[in-house]
């Protein structure tokens, strides 16, 4: 071979041997240092979100290798919907620790949102590593599978978590819902009727239902119809791996969550006592001191509930709400030009508030204007035409009509 | 390295090993995510915006204070004011009744230009425009002008010219709530065009809302309470003082739909129950669906639960907005898909048998699309006029995407819209990555109207946007299939007979479509119902229910043009 041919040849060859080198190394050393943890905006974000965020981000930094750290860092993102930024978390820490079956699932849970494909393939991974331990993996990608059309294999989940757990009410629900769709009415009430024997009263259970007793053509009444709409809507199912996510949430939409929760439960004190506590962190919140007011006025703390409106009024000056409860406790007290005044200042904001309209009326009527309680009734009806208590004051205040 | 060999290239022993092992690691690398490949094809539609000289800029007032009406309207109209044959465009502005901001009318030129006739019409109002119905409310001959706004609606009476008359007090149009989507309909088939307005929610403008991580955004519909959908009855000539007046009855209460108030955004008015007397869907937000079912007696009944159109496939209530009717499966029944959140599955409900309804949208490939998005907008039309019908789908968020992406503030609610062209048998596939003009700017897109703008026989889109231009897509499909275009009036009414059906038959096919411009989101079509019948270049039979029950047939047999055809000029249909 001519000298200068060879020599091209080796040249090409050392070319190839340090390019194959310089690839090893640079997979090695992607392999075995991690990337950097994902930086998300903070800008006009809670400030104990952030918080939270930059801990959990710290964890990360001095411990890069700790799956438990990436996943943390992944779950409170994910909590405060920084939902890509959680993703890269949950693939870091799938990649330090593939027997853990909390980030391949919860990664699958946020990509269902917009790629169902891709997540359905995460959460396929997920029940290969955990099975039925939880049931929640397994489930929710029967369910995913339903929900772009394959429903054989949405079948064999379903089928498959009732092997551990015949009673499973979820999975009862996905075969009934499968069923349905394949027109198999009969099979569809059974397993309803399974799910019924665990776990009566499922709004989803009975809806299912009615629709099938429709087109064994039953004829449902417009009042059974409505009173399944207005039953409250299914708590979601049990997710021990969600639940941890939700556990991280903090900040003030977290602290409201929990004393809204503590109010619908008629435990009072105690949400009074946790918005005490918010309002001391977030002092500058009107939702904070809004929801005080009216943890106050439950307990017929009048003053106190009067003191907290009017801190929301200095924070937000057109807080519908907090004028409205003003003028509650100016009628109650028999203050009626002033009540008057606070239902006006609302209506300046929002014109179509017919309960603001009806109490106008009220006070009016008390302060003997009938002619103009009359035109607030009316105002309150033009607003809300079903407003049953407005349609009675203005009958009551109307002439009676000669028989 | 290659050294001829008897004819054949043989390689360097030393080399090729390198070679192959450095290969082999890169094949060691992870993978790229595997996309969906594109099916091949030419786009279907191309931005025709400026050249047709449509020049409007939507103004939704000042951003930062998250005032919900804001990232909700505002849409628009496809009409023909005038009655030349060419259709013309409105569309509404929603910075306030104090903007200097005020709603446009463009009328369309012999050269398929659009020109700003705004100044003196009548229709250039500012507001908090939401949404758009159009329909010949006192049977002149010339569809009248119905606009929502939060905290009121308008009626404006078409004067002809391009004149228009705020009517609203003295027709009895009061919606102070917040309203969005209207149609009008003929419900109790007095032959006078009735009046429905749905509206949203009981809304606290003062109420401040914020997502998980803290961040101010636009309030979740939740965070209040639903109002009522008012229905409005045309007296016609009975209650009026004088001859060109119209007068509206307020009938929600007496007519039921007063009794269950709703997070409304969407409305389809059209016979659900398969008895030849219209009803009326409503899309509620996050909220169960209404189905009114028409009693005949003045009176409606919800029935969306039993028929199976109150919640999605899983029984959850998802966020419907935007309603597209058509036959998807060529069963002669109407089907219907609503949009939803990105987050969520739009629906596609599916009517079998007649009446009753089951929520497809597994099955049709519309649940695994390249890309999702918050849908408002939306049509069923057969753009490229194969007999199958196709879908238009106008995406833009109404909350954050996750990390703010920076830049404008209309940035972080971006999002591009869909097209899915029709297989038959109520399959789809997804064409938006073949359609860069259309799906390949991200927008706040809000309303989608459909219609042959450029008179070509094809179906034309125009397409609102929140803080954007509103954009013409002219239909530029190749190898498009025979069509017709069915224009139906009714002559005692002067007008287009809204509500009718109407059937086209060849052979042992047939096609069917509504003619009620009431649709999508906040909009208001091409009142004209358009067929594509592919390779069939003759049809045998034009069937017409006529919105009084009325049935008639007409013989018609060649394709490729616009018709009109009237009631009482066909043969009684068997």
């Amino acid at each position: 071979m001519p000298t200068n041919r060879r020599r091209l040849l080796y040249v090409i060859a050392v070319a190839l041997g340090v390019s194959a080198v310089g690839t090893v190394t640079y997979i090695f050393w992607q392999r075995t240092n991690p990337p950097n943890p994902p930086a998300v905006d903070l800008a006009q974000v809670d400030p104990e979100v952030a918080e939270a965020v930059i801990a959990a981000r710290a964890a990360v930094i001095k411990s890069p290798r700790s799956a438990s750290a990436w996943g943390k860092l992944g779950m409170t993102l994910r909590a405060h919907d920084y939902g890509d930024a959680a993703n890269l978390c949950f693939v870091e820490a799938e990649r330090l620790n593939s027997d853990e079956p909390r980030w391949p699932y919860l990664h699958g849970l946020t990509l269902l949102l917009t790629d169902p494909h891709a997540g359905i393939a995460k959460l396929r991974q997920t029940v290969e590593i955990c099975q039925d331990s939880p049931p929640s993996p397994r489930l929710r990608l029967a369910e995913a599978l339903a929900s772009v059309g394959e429903y054989a294999d949405a079948d064999e989940q379903f089928q498959l978590a009732l092997r551990v757990d015949r009673a499973s009410p979820r999975a009862n629900l996905g075969l009934a819902q499968l069923a349905f769709q394949r027109g198999d009415t009969k099979r569809c009430l059974d397993y309803l009727r399974r799910v019924e024997s665990v776990h009566p009263g499922r709004k989803d259970v009975r809806q299912l239902q009615v629709q099938v007793r429709t087109r064994l053509g039953e004829n449902i009444s417009e009042r059974e119809q409505r009173a399944l709409v207005e039953m409250p809507d299914d708590p979601p199912w049990p997710d021990a791996f969600v639940v941890e996510v939700q556990q991280l949430q903090v900040g003030l939409n977290m602290r409201l969550g929990e004393a809204f929760a503590l109010l619908e439960q008629n435990r009072v004190t105690e949400a009074l006592e946790a918005l005490e506590k918010t309002v001391k962190i977030h002092p500058r919140s009107d939702r904070a001191w809004l929801a005080m007011g009216q943890a106050h006025g439950r307990l017929k703390q009048y003053t106190a509930a009067e003191t907290a409106f009017r801190k929301v009024l200095e924070l937000q000056p057109n807080s519908v709400e907090a004028w409205f409860q003003l003028g509650l406790a100016a009628y109650f007290q028999k203050k009626y030009g002033e009540a008057i005044e606070c239902f006006q200042k609302i209506i300046a904001v929002k014109p179509d508030h017919a309960l603001a309209h009806y109490n106008i009326g009220y006070c009016l009527k008390e302060t003997n204007k009938p002619q103009e309680a009359i035109e607030a009734f009316r105002a309150a009806l033009r607003c809300a035409p079903d407003y049953a208590p407005a349609q009675k004051a203005l009958d009551e205040l109307l002439p009676q009509k000669p028989k | 390295m290659f050294r001829r060999v008897g004819g054949v290239f043989e390689t360097h022993p030393v080399l090729c090993l390198l070679l192959i092992a450095y290969l082999s690691l890169g094949c060691s690398r992870p993978n790229p995510p595997t996309s969906r490949p594109a099916p091949a094809g030419p786009p279907w539609f191309e931005d025709a915006t400026e050249r047709l000289g449509l020049n409007f800029v939507h103004d939704p007032g000042p951003t930062g204070s998250y005032f919900m009406p804001q990232i909700m309207g505002s849409g628009g109209a496809l009409l023909d004011c005038d009655g030349d044959g060419r259709l013309d465009i409105y569309l509404l502005q929603n910075a306030g009744p104090e903007s200097k901001s005020t709603n446009r009318l463009f009328r369309q030129g012999t050269d398929g230009r659009f020109v700003d006739v705004s100044e003196g019409s009548g229709l250039d109002v500012a507001g908090f425009g939401m949404g758009v119905a159009a329909g010949d409310v006192n049977n002149d001959g010339r569809p009248d002008v119905l606009v929502t706004e939060y905290g009121r609606a308008r009626l404006f009476r078409n004067d002809g010219g391009f004149h228009f008359t705020d009517i609203s007090k003295e027709a009895g149009i009061d919606n102070p709530t917040w309203g969005t989507s209207a149609c009008f309909l003929d419900f109790d088939r007095d032959g006078w065009l009735d009046l429905v307005i749905v509206n949203y929610l009981d809304y606290d403008p003062s109420l401040r809302c914020a997502g998980a991580s803290g961040r101010q955004d636009y309030c979740h519909p939740r965070s209040f309470a639903g109002t009522t959908t008012r229905l409005f009855h045309n007296l016609g000539r009975k209650a009026a003082e004088t001859p060109n007046q119209i007068r509206f009855e307020n009938v929600t209460l007496r007519s039921g739909l007063g009794k269950v108030p709703g997070p409304g955004l969407g409305i389809v008015c059209a016979d659900f129950d398969g008895d030849g007397w219209p009803d009326i869907f409503v899309a509620n937000d996050a909220s169960a669906n209404r189905l009114w079912i028409n009693q005949k007696n003045g009176t409606f009944r919800d029935e969306a639960v039993a028929r199976g159109v109150a919640y999605d496939t899983f029984g959850s209530a998802r966020a419907d907005m935007g309603l597209a009717l058509g036959d998807i499966d060529g069963d002669g029944l109407f089907d219907l898909f609503s949009t939803h959140l990105t987050e969520e599955m739009h629906s596609l409900w599916r009517q079998e048998p007649r009446g009753h309804y089951r929520d497809v949208i597994a099955t049709t490939g519309l649940s695994s699309p390249h890309w999702r998005g918050t849908g408002f907008g939306t049509s069923f039309a057969d753009f490229d006029r194969d007999g199958i019908l196709d879908l238009a789908i106008a995406n833009g968020r109404v909350i954050r995407a996750g990390s703010d992406p920076g830049g404008d503030f209309w940035n972080a609610y971006r999002e591009r819209s869909q097209i899915f062209g029709g297989e038959g048998k109520g399959k789809f596939r997804d064409l938006s990555l073949n359609n860069p003009d259309f799906s390949g700017k991200s927008m706040v897109a809000r309303g989608l109207c459909v219609g042959d703008i450029d008179g070509d026989g094809a179906v034309d889109l125009l397409v609102t946007t929140v803080g954007g231009p509103a954009r013409i897509f002219r239909n530029v499909a190749p190898n498009r299939g025979h069509w017709l275009q069915i224009r139906a009036v009714d002559p005692a009414q002067k007008r287009d007979a809204l509500g009718a059906v109407v059937i086209v038959r060849s052979g042992k096919q047939s096609w069917v479509r509504m003619i009620n411009p009431g649709q999508s989101y906040l909009s208001s079509h091409d009142p004209r119902a358009h067929f594509g019948f592919g390779q069939i270049d003759r049809i045998d039979a034009i069937r017409v229910l006529w919105p009084d029950g009325v049935e008639e047939e007409f013989s018609e047999h060649e394709v490729d043009r616009s018709i009109t055809i009237s009631k009482g000029a066909g043969r009684p249909a068997n």
